[in-house]
């Protein structure tokens, strides 16, 4: 069985998002967003889990996914699916989630963004929370 | 080209009927979110910040947003999809799995447009919706089929 430490922590998976501050020219100052990647193949950065999003093709089904690790496991998974910035998808069950966009919704949306974020329970403590975009094909 | 047009309620019955099958309820609500109205199922809570025209299905935890036929009524083959990938996470395995004569898998069948209406198609097959009790599927063992969650 899993088991969650005591001291429930909050790991956040910023994906495709991940600010970065860079000094330009020792003067200015300007945050940044890493480039949104495509649907393709995109694979979060994360040492929490697996969390994807694959598009085999422009205006194909995406299929995406998120599999925290046995340590971020719980026992309420909430998911929000947006697409071109609207909600795509809902979901609140018991098992780490995972779903699809249509291949016709990917076929309108192309270019636009899909986000994909999202957190996990355990009992009533947060454990786990994850948010990964990219742009459609 | 030919496409029957299918009642909304005789495709979730339709879809019941098949899950019935594999011990599964599906308990499935539609929501036209352009007239907020209920047209098939329990009303239920739906989550803010869907569009304000199309249509929502509710199953059990999850709410999609349907595609759309040609006619703008949601399509058949997005809610037996939906239907389709809730039984896999249900059951623990594939759905629905066609068989060949010796009982062994030869596929996944999946929902398709068919020239008379909405139908689970591969392998050669091709069944309506509703009718998956007279192709060979994939039996799982009795401690494979989950019974339905109640969450």
């Amino acid at each position: 069985m899993n088991t969650v430490s005591a001291v429930r922590r909050v790991a956040a998976v910023i994906v495709g998002a991940l600010l970065a501050t860079m000094t330009l020219g020792g003067c200015a100052s300007v945050e940044v967003s890493p480039p949104i990647s495509s649907c393709h193949s995109y694979k979060a950065p994360s040492s929490y889990g697996s969390f994807t999003i694959q598009q085999a093709a422009t205006g194909r089904a995406i299929q995406w996914g998120a599999y925290p690790n046995a340590s971020y496991s719980g026992t309420l998974y909430v998911v929000d699916v947006y697409v071109n910035g609207k909600r795509y998808d809902a979901k609140s069950q018991t098992y780490a989630p995972h779903g699809s966009v249509s291949a016709a919704t990917a076929a309108k949306n192309s270019g636009k963004i899909m986000n994909v974020s999202g957190y996990v329970t355990y009992g009533k403590q947060v454990v786990l929370e994850f948010s990964m975009q990219c742009r459609i094909m | 080209m030919g496409q029957q047009h299918i009642s909304l309620h005789d495709v979730l019955g339709a879809i019941a009927a098949d899950l019935a099958l594999v011990g599964l309820d599906f308990d499935a609500g539609v929501l036209d979110l352009a007239r907020d109205e209920w047209i098939a199922g329990k009303p239920s809570a739906v989550a803010d910040g869907f569009p304000r025209s199309g249509f929502v299905m509710v199953l059990r935890g999850l709410q999609t947003l349907l595609d759309t036929d040609a006619e703008g009524t949601p399509s058949a083959v997005s809610i037996a999809d939906i239907a389709s990938e809730w039984a896999m996470d249900e059951l623990g395995h594939g759905w629905p799995e066609l068989a060949d004569s010796e009982g062994d898998f030869v596929c996944l069948l999946q929902p398709a447009a068919g020239n008379s209406g909405p139908v689970w198609a591969g392998g050669g097959v091709s069944v309506p919706l509703g009718s998956l009790s007279t192709v060979p599927l994939v039996r799982a063992s009795a401690s494979d089929d989950a019974a339905p969650s109640d969450d």
